[in-house]
């Protein structure tokens, strides 16, 4: 497994690049490359996510069972592989979801008190 | 989503591997073809687009590795890597495999034979109901040297009622009968027991039934059971038998059963009982010491053979302050107690001693193989220094470079234990083949899976073969890489005197290493090589033994007569001296008699005895010489028929008849131990205590001793009677002939069909074949330790070759420095041999010291050799050090044809 890479601009706290997807997923199917751009434009560029740690992630996702993916006609009638939320990818995108709010929250505390 | 179900996924995953990897580059195709198709619409030039779209994109590689890497079991993955890997290697080199999985085979082979014996004797579980919950219920007559006899019927009656430890106890009596009345009269091995025998075994009838508790009377016992293996050779495996009368000694008994196929009961060493009878018990009020009984019992659960030990101890002497039965001839204690002693115990008991001196020894084998090995990887380890250097260049850990390359060594150790079932298979045919009395115990009582590979063995050889792999490729595996990058690639893979730092430090360590390894083993094979040629020597000694007589061509046989046809004693003598007269007559006997029991057959003990005009004393005055006596009966002329000196008096005559002197010739042994300043001839001697109305003997004769017991048992003193004054039913002839022995026998059978039909001749054996049996047991430790012995020796030289001519190899070029200043191919030799020598002598110094510790293990194996003999560790020494020097003498050799220039320009 690749080392993680120093800290670069646009760079994702640790562990909430799955959330994200989950969250990006919770809308519609994506394929990979549509997930990254939806990112990417939702976050006003602000967020870039790497290919390299995209698709590992996609694969961690279908291991736990959050996502499942099968194949499908893309817009432009090519082949592409089509990422959905499951049930359980559901639940734990809540889960994931109230936990990071609490994170925030919390830093947030901390960092008000001067 | 649960731990289970992710492992389930990882597992199919295993399965649609191919399939994954196609749509995942399908997948990173698309995802560039839209990241350029991006570009291109953002304005960038064509050319530029795409390898931005790549760049961007970063290391597919690398990122298809870790997509696949979430569904992988990683360490199945790097395993089957390193499995090919290994393979692809020793392929390349098939040389150092093929010896390294030689070696190891024959080091975990005969671990793996010896341990398949062990398991048929030792391990595994005898062949009746929970069998370890089995126990003898032995008496003791301790101060009169009786350590296992029968129990009376009394006692039988009384340890039945008296304790608390048993669920049953039995009693067995082995018997003989002569099974008449059909084609030929043939002499079958029986045994009595009690009715509750074959249940507390945990055995019932194949047909019909087993014993009734009535039966055990007498008058109701003319009953049989069958073994299968004689219903189905003399009645042809005929059901209807149950209910048939067949004639034991004359007697009709009926059939009531047939024990089931494969069921045997050797428990006292004989052969597995054909007959089965029922003995008539009784209680006996009276407490006589009437009856001979072997008790088998069996625990109650959840209690320790510890515990019925102390109970039956405390019966014992509970009775024996009641009743005061078990004395001496003369009133004196004879120290009666009970034995307890587990079944397995009674089987095998003898064998235990050398089957562990033999795991020893062939452990030793092993660990010298694996110092082999361990040689062997490491002079591979300094050729591969290029390998691991670019190994760690590409980004392997220390750990991952490890564990590769102990899956070689375990590669090979797994190779090396396949093949060693095969060399298991091979030495064990050797073993039984070399000693057939040894595997017929072994077999005696499970002959469906006599000593065979079974699930026992097969996870024996897996775990020493793990070990083993473990054993000589950890070491190799650190050495190779525990170095630093620069320091390898540096040095290019070349080496040279001056201190080049390699794989593992420099030469001169690595070597100092390897030295190690074959001082130890040198040491290891010392050891082997001295037990066995102690071994060598009590045998060769044991063969020197004199027995006594003379067995050249002499073949003996038995025959017992019935007392229902022979009542009266006149009878019997009448009946062997007819048979001897016409025996004595055939053409090639020389000569023939009869004794009541034979020299070299194991027995012991004896009986006690009473000398008139002294009182009894337990030894004899100023020896250890006890006052016991084997007596057995003769026929005229047996002693000059086994050619036994006669040394003072005369023999036996037709003049000591029924009516006449009673009369007794006695051996050396006696006549010094009891009358060492005076002429034996004349005295009176009475087995036993003198008793009112029984007649003295008069010693007419005194005789050579003979080994009653075995070779390597001192004589006992003997006595013997004529048989006309003390017949016995049961006889051993014995017959001199001219020609070859066996030959004789047919018409002996002829003879003795015309005096009376219905007596089988049985036992029938040459002499000689009897004193060859006799040390059979010794013969087979013998055989099977030397064999190790010389393996280990074979092993030893090798390693000394190897180090040696890695040696040679690391110093081709001091050698050819030394040879252009002159140096003589003579001083070479001399200077490369050296070597060799001092390792095999610290060897040989570390040998002589752990032997000299070690070789009292084996003190009991050994006959009349002590087990520091000097002669034995001087030889030795000599063999193995010029052993040494062969080994070394090879790589010598072609150190000196070394051509200089090439050794000088070699780094």
């Amino acid at each position: 497994m690749g080392k993680r890479k120093g800290k670069e601009k646009g760079e994702l706290l640790p562990g909430t690049l799955d959330m994200l997807i989950l969250k990006t997923l919770s809308h519609r199917a994506q394929h990979g490359y549509g997930i990254a751009q939806q990112i990417q434009k939702t976050s006003g560029e602000e967020l870039q996510i790497e290919e390299g740690s995209l698709y590992p992630a996609l694969q961690r996702l279908q291991l736990q069972g959050w996502v499942a993916s099968e194949w499908g006609q893309s817009a432009n009638k090519r082949r592409a592989r089509y990422y959905r939320l499951t049930p359980a990818g559901r639940k734990q995108l809540g889960l994931e979801v109230s936990n990071f709010e609490r994170l925030m929250a919390a830093i947030a505390r901390v960092m008000r008190t001067a | 989503m649960t731990a289970i179900r992710m492992v389930w996924k990882r597992v199919l995953f295993l399965l649609r591997r191919g399939r994954f990897d196609r749509d995942m580059e399908e997948e990173i195709r698309l995802h560039l073809e839209m990241k350029t198709e991006e570009n291109l619409a953002a304005g960038m030039p064509s050319e530029d687009a795409r390898s931005a779209a790549l760049r961007r994109f970063g290391n597919q590689t690398r990122m298809h590795e870790q997509s696949r890497e979430v569904w992988m079991f990683r360490w199945l993955d790097d395993l089957m890597q390193d499995l090919r890997f290994a393979l692809r290697s020793f392929r390349a080199s098939p040389g150092f495999a093929a010896v390294a999985v030689v070696t190891l085979a024959l080091g975990i082979g005969a671990n793996t034979a010896i341990f398949t014996v062990i398991n048929a004797a030792l391990l595994r579980p005898l062949p009746y109901r929970d069998p370890e919950r089995l126990v003898m219920v032995w008496n003791q007559l301790l101060n009169l040297g009786l350590t296992r006899f029968g129990a009376s019927y009394a006692d039988y009656f009384d340890y039945r009622d008296q304790n608390q430890v048993f669920e049953g106890i039995a009693a067995f009596g082995s018997r003989q009968f002569d099974l008449t009345g059909g084609a030929q009269p043939e002499r079958v091995s029986g045994v009595g027991v009690s009715a509750n025998l074959l249940p507390l075994l945990g055995v019932s009838a194949a047909f019909g039934r087993t014993f009734t508790a009535d039966e055990n009377q007498a008058g109701r016992d003319t009953v049989a059971l069958l073994s299968d293996a004689l219903w189905r050779r003399r009645f042809g495996a005929d059901p209807g038998l149950v209910g048939r009368t067949i004639l034991l000694d004359g007697t009709a008994h009926t059939v009531v059963g047939i024990l089931p196929r494969g069921f045997r009961f050797s428990i006292n060493g004989s052969e597995s009982p054909d007959v089965w009878v029922p003995i008539a018990l009784h209680p006996d009020p009276a407490r006589t010491t009437e009856g001979v009984l072997n008790l088998i019992a069996r625990l109650k659960p959840g209690i320790t053979v510890e515990r019925a030990q102390t109970e039956m101890s405390t019966i014992a002497t509970r009775l024996e302050q009641q009743f005061h039965l078990y004395r001496g001839p003369h009133g004196e204690d004879a120290g009666y107690a009970v034995l307890v002693l587990p079944l397995r115990e009674q089987v095998f008991g003898d064998m235990r001693q050398s089957l562990l001196v033999l795991l020893g020894a062939v452990g030793f084998v092993l660990l010298i193989a694996c110092a082999n090995v361990a040689n062997l990887l490491l002079a591979r380890a300094a050729a591969r220094q290029k390998e691991m250097a670019i190994r760690f260049a590409l980004g392997a850990s220390r750990f991952r470079v490890i564990r590769q390359l102990l899956t070689e060594s375990w590669m090979l150790a797994l190779l090396g234990g396949a093949a060693g079932l095969v060399v298991a298979r091979w030495g064990l045919r050797l073993i039984l083949v070399a000693s057939p009395s040894q595997a017929a115990r072994l077999e005696a009582l499970s002959p469906a899976a006599p000593v065979a590979l079974d699930g026992h063995v097969l996870a024996f050889t897996l775990l020493v073969t793990v070990l083993t792999g473990l054993l000589f490729g950890l070491a190799p595996a650190f050495e190779s890489a525990r170095f630093t990058l620069n320091q390898s690639l540096q040095e290019g893979g070349t080496t040279s005197f001056a201190g080049a730092a390699g794989v593992g430090g420099n030469p001169r360590s690595r070597f100092s290493r390897r030295a190690a390894l074959v001082i130890a083993q040198v040491a290891l094979s010392m050891v082997l090589v001295l037990g066995a040629a102690l071994l060598i020597r009590s045998f060769s000694r044991l063969m020197e033994v004199d027995p006594g007589f003379n067995a050249e061509k002499l073949v003996t046989a038995q025959i017992t007569l019935p007392q229902s046809q022979y009542r009266e004693d006149y009878q019997v003598a009448g009946f062997f001296d007819q048979l001897l007269a016409r025996v004595r007559a055939l053409a090639d006997v020389k000569s023939a008699a009869a004794i009541s029991g034979l020299p070299l057959n194991g027995r012991s003990g004896g009986d006690p005895f009473s000398i008139e005009g002294r009182p009894w004393r337990p030894t004899a005055p100023g020896t250890n010489t006890p006052q016991f006596m084997d007596h057995e009966t003769v026929t005229a002329g047996y002693f000059r028929t086994l050619q036994i000196p006669l040394l003072a008096g005369r023999e036996f005559t037709e003049q000591d008849a029924a009516g006449s002197l009673p009369v007794a010739v006695i051996n050396r042994t006696m006549a010094r131990a009891f009358w060492p300043k005076e002429d034996p001839i004349g005295k009176h001697i009475m087995p036993g205590a003198p008793r009112p109305g029984a007649a003295w003997l008069t010693i007419i004769g005194v005789v050579g001793d003979v080994k009653s017991a075995a070779l390597d048992v001192p004589s006992i003193p003997q006595m013997y009677r004529p048989a006309p004054q003390h017949p016995d039913r049961t006889m051993t002839l014995v017959i001199r002939s001219s020609a070859d022995p066996m030959s004789v026998i047919s018409e002996v059978r002829r003879q003795l069909f015309m005096l009376d039909k219905d007596r089988p001749l049985y036992h029938v054996a040459a002499m000689e074949q009897i004193v060859s049996d006799s040390i059979a047991p010794r013969r087979f430790d013998l055989l099977l330790l030397s064999g190790f012995a010389a393996l280990a020796l074979v092993l030893a030289a090798v390693g000394i070759y190897g180090v040696v001519s890695y040696s040679v190899a690391q110093r081709t070029h001091e050698i050819g420095v030394r040879v252009a200043l002159g140096a003589r191919p003579r001083d070479v030799l001399r200077l490369v041999a050296r070597q060799g020598l001092v390792l095999a002598l610290a060897g040989i110094a570390v040998g002589v010291a752990a032997s000299l510790a070690l070789t009292r293990l084996i003190s009991g194996l050994l006959f009349s050799v002590r087990a520091t003999d000097p002669v034995t560790f001087v030889t030795v020494s000599i063999l193995l050090l010029g052993v040494a020097l062969v080994a070394s003498l090879v790589p010598a050799r072609r150190a000196t044809r070394v051509d200089p220039i090439a050794a000088l320009r070699h780094e």
